[in-house]
């Protein structure tokens, strides 16, 4: 494959639409005539039985044309995308907010009006809405998984007597997180006139999508048509959770033969739809005097909410990740997830790494600080090696390469890392900072994040090329395009694949009847995926093509061997023919002329990658995404504002497909972590209602919040063997970059201790919003006038 | 009785009159007409509604800014454009408004979805990396937009965050902002001058006018009085109007929670409520005044309390809209302005029909959510008195405000000081107010008294200090528990007297 359009930062095909305010989302696709609005019947209560529904005064209102209840479901009244134990229309409401019925009517504040009609006889009982108190009552909504190596027990049980050894215990928590895309959940069912339904849907998994509506409606999946062409944001939010919304649209299509929208507005998208898991950690963890990691025992419950959703998942990959970047000899990892009341938490952007990885960094500063070493030095000494033992994970799968040293101190090089530390302390101990009572602190962190799907099975894509009598192309593929740059990066390899310039591509939208049974585009993995299926139908093509292409090269007395044909920027050629080219419409128009099939599908799945559950080993990682990243902040002792001063990072995405969308990853998914771990905080009410409804109560970060400094760069010299065009997936792994910021919080904090003095702790919550942080410092000032 | 014949019933009361034009309003250069249109429909709506999908909804509550338009607005002198949430904008405003959507900003794209003459803010965002999902990215060229054709004020603090002014309103969540932010430093005001360019050119056309013209729906009338006397017979005649100024906070409840109301009364032509100037008895900014005027018009030398609290004050969008008299009449608890008046011992000047009178801001709020200005009356005006400093002495004018986030949140405790110090060092004189610490923002009364005759430092202030610590009690809510709160009333006190005493 030629690099003339990959490694270009081209603008993505998209942009142009976006600033000139032409790209249509779903909720912006004109209606067709006659077309219904739905909105849900809500629950206000957490937990409760319900009753009889009296929709008859909401049938009444003018406008109206039906009100849907489980008594309308044809097939089987379930959405649950792994397990089936998500009523669409439930009996038992499982969490505040819940819909029991949906109001079809003519135009949304008619429906509004309709569904704040509909009575209902509820029957409220007990919820269950907090993780300790779900775990006391054992309700689970899976068994433990284990994964383990070493002799956990016996070094820590040994540990006491054992001077050269700390041990440290303790739990540390980390918050829910809404994954806040800017559009909404949103399909339109539109039905066709032979039955078929043809649903438009922001979802980032349309097989699945398609999958739900065909259960609900009890039909075969090929009277399912799904499209998506674009969401406006995912994040992982719409991976599962765009099924129930389109779910309601197709049955209001199917049973009134009218195009049905459905649309969640915000209040109701933050309400009835899940979050990024909250957890809670408890461990056990014994460093030695010489700053090695000896054992972690780890106990990990994920809030999973009502339904379990994809949480099996999330909990696995949470384990995975447990150990972040650093070797830790005996670990010990126990995950389970807990069933609350509580809205279904799901996938977000990192899909527990973010949260197993907050774990590692705050054993890893436990341990420092209660050892009295520098945290810094610690994780400088437990990074992994490439290979062997020092570079084997927990579940036995071998780092690979020795990235995350170089990255490492390539990185505490570039950013002066020792200097600024040096300085920040100092500024620290000045007059100013104690008068106004701040502190700065700086810290670095390594990601190192594992990309497959865990689930190995999903690791498979397909694809569809057509190229045209007039040589253009349309390229069609599984993958969803919500932000994340695939379709750029995927015109570029198709274009290079081809021997095209990018130009003559033209990216399709998504659709089930195209490339079927496709896996969610999730996990970062859609341009590996789907880059080697588009990768797989261009071969084929080419194949076909270059006799056709030979045949034209051939002149008199020279014949050209397909097997010498290049094709390149729309062109074919061949070396015995110096000089002579041809156009590759040219070649594509012979080739029709000739019978030769201009369409071809292409299709991937990872090689090399296992896992054993039960035992806890395997490769499930075709590779690790790394990178790190060094923050500087400065914290207020009278308020706990926190104020990111500085931020550089360095992060490995192979041999770039597009540098500008991957530092575009880069960015936003730093500073969607920093917001999980600063400013946003999901805030449950006493009656699990979420008080965090929309943007005035729940705040993610606003351009004001990005560091004023910031400098990012990608690895050098990183190409990926085995991977499309060498490059790496980077939708997730930038997410966990922010941590730096929780653990410069966490150094700023340390040094409100009294000068000379470092505190053997520092608990710091996740988030830390300003409460948080002022708790902290006045925990760490209240302790060292103790001591 | 329905709401049009109590409005046609009284025959005193000025409601539309049969000979006034046809309210209607200027969308993308071409006229839109709300004839008929229910004034509960918001600018977004009617936008979409005509093809200009543009314009997203993001949240329906102000805060996203994914539905951004520009208005031009008539603003201190000469016409501008101006950001505005088109979710917040009320139909029965809009009668002589010209608004403009990303749609216009350049021509139709190509067949094959080029664009060749991109407006150099939409080049900037899309070459720069500085949009991704798509979905918020027109709101942003609208911000840019207002941005580009206005110019910088001189003046403007070096130190503070200019491209985080204009785009603090609009979020993203997918691109971290850094192309954003530098396609706002570097085209801010840029598009002054640049002749040749229809938007600057059409600046200085004359605005169309504001026209006092109701908008009707098939069962709700939206007044427009023009004068401060048609607008009190209006609220004597329809008690059960809503009084809207800038709809920043009715038109929450309207997009975001579906609310319907009988009737609305529109202040937006009242040209008498929007005056703001100096004379003998201090200052005097009409209830009209929107925030980003007063923001204009304050500097750290006129009014530095205020200079310091407004950019904390809802994002720009929010301050081109909402009004200072609107901030008080909605009586938040934690109304950001309204800390800042009590430390300033500023009166509100209430009109009846019969008179005028002048209340304390301190005596305003008589619960939560409610205020004494009465049926029959409107708020017209704020007065700031005049600052007095002993000779050889100075005076202290500190506010801060702690929130979830540092711009366009609701605040967690905002406080305002002012305190007034004599050639010793010892204070005279003191107002400390917070909002966030009680059902109404409030003073310290008790702690203000201590602190008359302390010497004003750490130690000086102390005793004050602990009376101050027991003077709220605040509550538990979604943004903070009880125990900050309560250290946060204490420390932001700590935290002035830190930056404000001599070292």
């Amino acid at each position: 494959m030629s690099r003339n359009e990959v490694g270009r930062a081209l603008r993505p095909d998209g942009a142009t639409l976006h600033v000139t305010g032409r790209s249509r989302f779903v909720g912006d696709l004109p209606l067709p005539a006659r077309a219904l609005v739905a909105w849900p019947v809500q629950s206000p209560h957490a937990r409760a039985k319900v009753g009889a529904i009296d929709a008859s005064a909401a049938r009444a209102l003018p406008g109206v044309a039906m009100v849907l209840t489980g008594a309308d479901v044809p097939g089987q009244n379930d959405t649950g995308p792994v397990r089936h134990d998500e009523p669409l229309f439930p009996v038992e409401v499982r969490h505040h907010g819940q819909a029991v019925a949906w109001v079809l009517a003519d135009d949304a504040p008619t429906a509004r009006r309709a569904a704040s009609l509909v009575g209902v006889a509820w029957e409220p009982c007990a919820p269950m809405l907090d993780l300790d108190a779900a775990i006391a009552a054992g309700s689970f909504h899976t068994e433990p998984q284990w994964i383990s190596r070493g002799d956990v027990e016996g070094v820590l049980a040994g540990a006491a007597p054992d001077r050269e050894l700390v041990v440290v215990e303790g739990a540390f928590r980390t918050g829910a997180q809404d994954h806040f895309a800017l559009e909404t959940h949103a399909s339109l069912a539109v039905p066709e006139s032979d039955g078929r339904l043809v649903i438009h849907s922001s979802t980032q998994h349309p097989a699945e999508t398609q999958s739900v509506v065909a259960r609900v409606l009890g039909i075969d999946l090929n009277q399912v048509v799904v499209q998506c062409s674009r969401m406006g944001g995912g994040f992982g939010g719409k991976e599962s959770q765009a099924n129930a919304w389109a779910a309601v649209a197709a049955l209001g299509a199917a049973l009134t033969g009218r195009a049905t929208f459905v649309r969640l507005d915000r209040d109701r998208h933050m309400g009835m739809t899940g979050k990024r898991h909250p957890f809670l950690a408890r461990y056990r963890a014994a460093i030695g005097r010489d700053g090695k990691v000896r054992a972690l025992d780890l106990e990990l419950y994920s809030d999973g909410g009502w339904s379990l959703d994809l949480s099996d998942a999330v909990m696995g990959r949470a384990m995975l990740h447990a150990d972040n970047a650093y070797r830790i000899p005996s670990m010990r990892v126990r995950g389970q997830v807990v069933r609350t009341d509580r809205t279904s938490q799901t996938a977000f952007r990192g899909f527990g790494g973010p949260q197993g990885m907050a774990v590692a960094e705050e054993v890893i500063d436990r341990l420092a600080r209660a050892a009295g070493l520098d945290p810094h030095e610690v994780r400088s000494r437990n990074l992994y090696a490439a290979a062997g033992e020092a570079g084997t994970t927990h579940y036995g799968q071998e780092v690979g390469d020795d990235r995350l040293r170089t990255i490492w101190e390539s990185l505490e090089r570039s950013s002066s890392f020792a200097t600024r530390r040096a300085e920040a302390r100092a500024w620290n101990a000045t007059a100013e900072a104690s008068r106004r009572r701040r502190r700065r602190g700086i810290a670095m962190t390594p990601v190192k994040f594992g990309i497959s799907f865990t689930t190995t099975f999903l690791n498979q894509a397909g694809a569809l090329v057509n190229v045209l009598v007039d040589g253009s192309v349309q390229v069609h593929h599984g993958g969803t395009e919500m932000g994340q740059g695939l379709q750029a990066k995927l015109s570029q390899v198709a274009a290079d694949c081809l021997g095209v310039p990018v130009r003559s591509i033209r990216m399709m939208p998504t659709r089930t009847d195209v490339v079927p049974n496709a896996s969610a585009t999730a996990a970062s993995s859609g341009t590996d995926l789907n880059g080697g299926a588009i990768r797989d139908a261009c071969a084929t093509l080419r194949d076909r093509l270059a006799p056709v292409a030979a045949s034209l090269l051939s002149g008199t007395g020279t014949v050209v061997d397909p097997a010498e044909v290049t094709f390149a920027a729309g062109e074919a050629f061949a070396a015995s023919r110096p000089g002579a080219t041809v156009a590759f419409a040219e070649v594509a128009r012979a080739a029709h002329r000739e019978r030769i099939g201009l369409s071809a599908t292409g299709f991937y799945r990872t090689p090399g990658i296992w896992f054993d559950r039960g035992a806890g080993r395997g490769r499930p990682f075709a590779y690790f995404a790394c990178g790190a990243a060094v923050t500087e902040v400065e914290v207020d002792g009278f308020t706990g504002e926190m104020t990111v001063l500085r931020v550089d990072i360095l992060h490995d995405a192979g041999a770039s497909i597009n540098p500008l969308v991957d530092v575009g990853q880069v960015e936003g998914g730093f500073v969607q972590g920093m917001g999980w771990v600063s400013s946003e905080e999901v805030v449950w009410g006493s009656d699990g209602r979420i008080l965090t409804h929309a943007p005035s109560t729940y705040k993610i970060p606003a351009a004001t919040d990005v560091p004023a400094a910031w400098h990012v760069a990608l690895l050098p010299r990183a190409a990926q063997a085995g991977v499309i065009a060498g490059s790496k997936a980077v939708g997730e792994p930038p997410l966990m970059l922010a941590l730096s910021v929780r653990e410069a919080i966490r150094e700023a904090v340390a040094a409100f201790a009294p000068a000379g003095t470092s505190p053997s702790r520092v608990d710091l919550r996740l988030p830390a919003t300003g409460e948080a942080i002022l708790d902290a410092i006045d925990a760490t000032r209240a302790a060292g006038e103790g001591g | 009785m329905s709401v049009r014949e109590a409005g046609a019933g009284s025959s005193a009361i000025p409601v539309r009159t049969r000979t006034a034009p046809p309210p209607s309003f200027t969308l993308n250069g071409t006229a839109v007409s709300l004839e008929g249109i229910d004034p509960h429909e918001t600018l977004l709506e009617l936008a979409r509604g005509q093809g200009y999908t543009s314009v997203k909804e993001g949240c329906a509550e102000g805060d996203c800014g994914a539905c951004t338009v520009a208005v031009r607005q008539t603003f201190a002198r000469g016409s501008t454009y101006r950001a505005v949430v088109s979710c917040l904008t009320l139909a029965g405003q809009l009668s002589g408004v010209e608004a403009w959507t990303a749609e216009a900003l350049s021509p139709a794209p190509l067949p094959d979805g080029t664009v060749e003459d991109l407006h150099p803010l939409q080049a900037a965002i899309a070459d720069g990396g500085g949009t991704q999902c798509g979905y918020c990215t027109p709101g942003f060229a609208m911000s840019l937009f207002a941005a580009y054709y206005t110019a910088p004020r001189p003046g403007a603090a070096p130190e503070g965050d200019p491209a985080g002014e204009v785009l603090a309103g609009n979020l993203c969540r997918c691109t971290g902002y850094r192309a954003l932010r530098e396609a706002a430093t570097a085209l801010a005001g840029a598009g002054v001058g640049r002749s040749g360019d229809p938007f600057w050119e059409r600046l200085a056309r004359p605005m169309p006018p504001h026209p006092s013209v109701s908008v009707e729906g098939r069962d709700v009338i939206a007044f427009r009085p023009s004068t401060i006397d048609e607008a009190i017979q209006l609220k004597i005649a329809h008690p059960e109007a809503r009084i809207v100024a800038g709809a920043t906070d009715v038109g929450v409840e309207v997009s975001r929670g579906g609310r319907r109301f009988p009737a609305f009364i529109m202040l937006g032509a009242v040209d008498q409520l929007r005056d703001i100037g100096r004379d003998d008895t201090g200052l005097r900014i009409g209830a009209g005044v929107t925030i980003a005027e007063l923001k204009v018009w304050v500097s750290p030398v006129t009014l530095p309390l205020v200079h310091r609290l407004l950019p904390w004050f809802g994002s720009r969008q929010i301050r081109n809209r909402a009004t200072v008299g609107g901030n008080l009449m909605t009586a938040s608890p934690v109304g950001d302005l309204s800390v800042a008046w009590l430390a300033l011992d500023a009166k509100a000047v209430v009109q009846a029909r019969t008179g005028t009178r002048t209340v304390p801001i301190s005596r305003f709020f008589t619960g939560y959510r409610q205020t004494v200005v009465g049926p029959n009356e409107l708020l017209m005006a704020v007065r700031v008195p005049p600052v007095v400093v002993p000779p050889g002495g100075r005076r202290v004018e500190w506010a801060h405000k702690v929130a979830r986030r540092d711009r366009v949140d609701i605040s967690t405790v905002v406080a305002a000081f002012t305190v007034t110090l004599n050639d010793r060092g010892v204070v005279t004189d003191a107002r400390l107010a917070y909002g966030g610490v009680a059902p109404v923002p409030a003073r310290a009364a008790r702690a203000e008294s201590a602190l008359v005759g302390a010497s004003w430092d750490a130690d000086g202030t102390a005793a004050a200090r602990a009376v101050l610590a027991t003077e709220f009690a605040p509550i538990d809510d979604v943004r903070a528990s009880v125990s900050y709160r309560a250290r946060l009333v204490t420390n932001l006190f700590d935290r002035c007297v830190a930056e404000t005493s001599a070292p």
